[in-house]
């Protein structure tokens, strides 16, 4: 049922490391077929970031990030003029009589939103925008532009036309809700809490070298940490630390002996310890 | 291959189901159908969702709307009682109130005294009014950001520098970076179960004319659960977009659970940075019925992550008020003011409380200052 496209995508997701399920990557299929950026909303540590990142692996495409927080702006997201090499220009210069062009590709600073439109890249480029909520909307309104045209205009310069667009990922964590006027320009994925079998391939991905019992135990254990009353429940990056973490130690499996020593791999509130140490037993059945 | 005529009746039955999908979002949609070759249920569903639903919450809907429309075969009779529904959600509620009645001055003076608790439909109406007339509660912070100014005291050698050469370096006339400054947000928590309805519809209303004239404004109402109405309080802009946005809280007028509730603001909102340097106005009357000690480490979480909590107590209103309840008892270590909030002339003083949240005459003394 699902299009052979997807199956494809897949695939060479999971050999870029990375295991996606069928609705993620029809995102990202689409997302190439209609141009359009993929938003992808989701708790802390389910693989957000990761997705983009494997995206570009797999495709082969040059990856950028641009990590978003409160106060962004144009100079740290798109481009900024370099003024201590404007300066030395002028002095250099300042007995010929001509002065230099202070505002041409050479002074330019190049910030990942640019780098992203660079018409001479010969390789596909994949953007991610990682945790927009966390910028204001100020910012969220400049995307905007962005996300439709996929070109920049710098007042000196001109408009800045990308040779082919890129492909851009958004991320939010949900602490706030975005502008409806940015969805709009989006396909929308979110992307919840994984099933113990999606769990223990990802897993097994990471840890080649890791018994079967090890990784069994370690998903049975975080999908009763999950089931438990917790401030902050484990994502999959925490069970992939905490994996790595016996692993390291060791350790063949979640033991009374590891459990202790490799806790604050994946609980990681002062409450959750408590709620956790009254719970032990059972989490460790 | 599906006709474009199909769609957009999914479309109208989508929007009936309060997913509104514009015509950039149907077009995304017909593109990626038509795209795919060898389409089935699988790209008919994921292709819609993808491209039309813009929130996790709406999934539920779209999936009922959906099956609704593809699935039944009888699509056009669910259709028909969808649209009958939403008619008849729409225009009740209001029918019984005759806002006819010419609203005088002295009625608003005495309605300024007037408790919450016995007010009609009219009443409620020229409240509103006169809550519109309130500057909207603000407060600042200074900025991350700068601003170029001719005036200030860090100089900004980049713009001075352009300002320099702009002239050939004639003149010099230095510019100075200066923060700008950022509003704080705003979250309303209001207590709806049964005693304290009255007095959380009358701060829930305050919220909705706040969230109309200022941006970062939260609304939440609870009672033994959590309602997020903050995406609806900043959508609708009418007064039927009020009583609609009430009728989707589930527990009005029940139970009180203030400490689950409070957990769930905390876990869901709260932490994720809903409240981060938020100034938090709380309605409640405190009576916690299961677990007082869980209203006080919750209260303690959320004084943590807001910059200041406000309480309201209508109980207060009564001078010989006592914050004896132990859900109360619990809470008030945690919150900055505590103030009465049973009729307008008090709810303004809360609005106050917010506006003037850094000047001495709302701060109170240390020594009346049982709070932190």
């Amino acid at each position: 049922m699902v299009p052979r496209a997807v199956d494809d995508l897949i695939a060479k997701l999971l050999s870029a490391g990375y295991v996606a399920d069928a609705p993620l990557a029809t995102a990202m299929v689409l997302a190439q077929t209609i141009g359009r950026a993929v938003l992808l909303e989701g708790e802390p540590g389910v693989g957000k970031s990761e997705a983009a990142r494997s995206f570009a692996a797999a495709t082969g495409a040059t990856f950028l990030r641009l990590q978003c927080y409160e106060g962004i702006d144009v100079a740290q997201a798109v481009y900024d003029w370099n003024y201590a090499k404007q300066t030395l220009a002028v002095r250099a210069d300042s007995d010929r009589a001509s002065t230099p062009d202070l505002f041409s590709e050479a002074f330019l600073l190049r910030r990942p939103l640019l780098q992203a439109l660079d018409a001479s890249a010969t390789s596909p480029v994949v953007l991610l925008i990682d945790e927009i909520d966390r910028s204001d909307d100020e910012f969220e309104a400049f995307l905007l532009e962005f996300l439709q045209d996929f070109a920049i205009t710098i007042p000196e310069l001109g408009t800045i036309r990308g040779g082919h667009r890129p492909t851009v990922f958004l991320t939010s964590n949900r602490t706030r809700e975005l502008h409806d006027a940015l969805k709009r320009r989006c396909l929308y994925h979110f992307l919840g809490t994984p099933t113990a079998e999606h769990e223990r391939r990802v897993l097994r991905l990471h840890l080649p070298d890791a018994g079967d019992e090890l990784l069994d135990s370690v998903v049975r254990a975080v999908e009763r940490l999950r089931a438990l009353d917790l401030r902050k429940k484990p994502g999959t990056a925490e069970t992939i630390d905490w994996a790595k973490c016996i692993a390291s130690l060791g350790g063949t499996a979640v033991d009374d002996a590891t459990f202790d020593a490799t806790l604050g791999a994946v609980v990681k509130h002062a409450d959750d310890v408590a709620t956790v140490a009254e719970h032990r037993a059972e989490l460790l059945l | 291959m599906i006709a474009a005529g199909i769609v957009a009746r999914f479309s109208a039955a989508l929007r009936v189901a309060g997913i509104a999908c514009d015509a950039g979002a149907l077009h995304a949609y017909g593109t990626a159908l038509a795209a795919d070759p060898d389409l089935g249920p699988y790209g008919l569903y994921w292709y819609a969702r993808l491209t039309l639903v813009r929130s996790i919450d709406d999934v539920p809907a779209f999936d009922r709307a959906f099956t609704a429309f593809w699935l039944d075969g009888a699509g056009d009779a669910v259709l028909e009682q969808e649209i009958s529904t939403a008619i008849d959600g729409g225009s009740s509620g209001d029918s019984n109130a005759k806002p006819d009645a010419v609203i005088t001055a002295s009625l608003e003076e005495r309605l300024i005294e007037r408790d919450f608790a016995g007010f009609t439909d009219v009443e409620w109406r020229a409240a509103e009014r006169l809550m519109n007339e309130q500057p909207a509660p603000e407060e600042f912070r200074p900025s991350r950001r700068v601003a170029i100014r001719r005036h200030g005291r860090r100089l900004d050698v980049g713009a001075t520098l352009r300002e320099e050469l702009r002239t050939f370096g004639l003149r010099v006339d230095p510019r100075y970076r200066v923060r700008k400054r950022v509003l704080r947000p705003l979250v309303f928590l209001c207590d709806v179960s049964g005693s304290m309805a009255p007095y959380g519809r009358a701060l829930l209303q305050y919220a909705y004319v706040v969230a109309r004239i200022r941006p970062k404004v939260g609304a939440f109402a609870f009672g033994t659960r959590l309602t997020d109405l903050t995406g609806r309080f900043a959508r609708r802009r009418t007064r039927r977009g009020f009583d609609l946005a009430l009728r989707t809280i589930p527990d009005w007028g029940g139970g009180t659970l203030i400490g689950t509730s409070l957990q769930a603001f905390n876990r869901r909102f709260a932490m994720r940075g809903a409240a981060r340097g938020a100034t938090v106005v709380l309605i409640s009357d405190g009576c916690e019925r299961e677990d007082p000690a869980l209203v006080g480490r919750e209260m303690a979480q959320l004084a943590r992550s807001a910059r200041r909590i406000v309480w309201i107590n209508p109980r207060k209103s009564d001078p010989a008020y006592q914050p004896l309840v132990r859900g109360m008892a619990a809470a008030l270590p945690s919150i900055d003011a505590f103030l009465p909030g049973h009729n307008l002339r008090s709810l303004d003083a809360v609005a106050g409380a917010v506006r003037h949240a850094h000047t001495a005459a709302y701060r109170p003394l240390t020594k009346e200052r049982p709070y932190r």
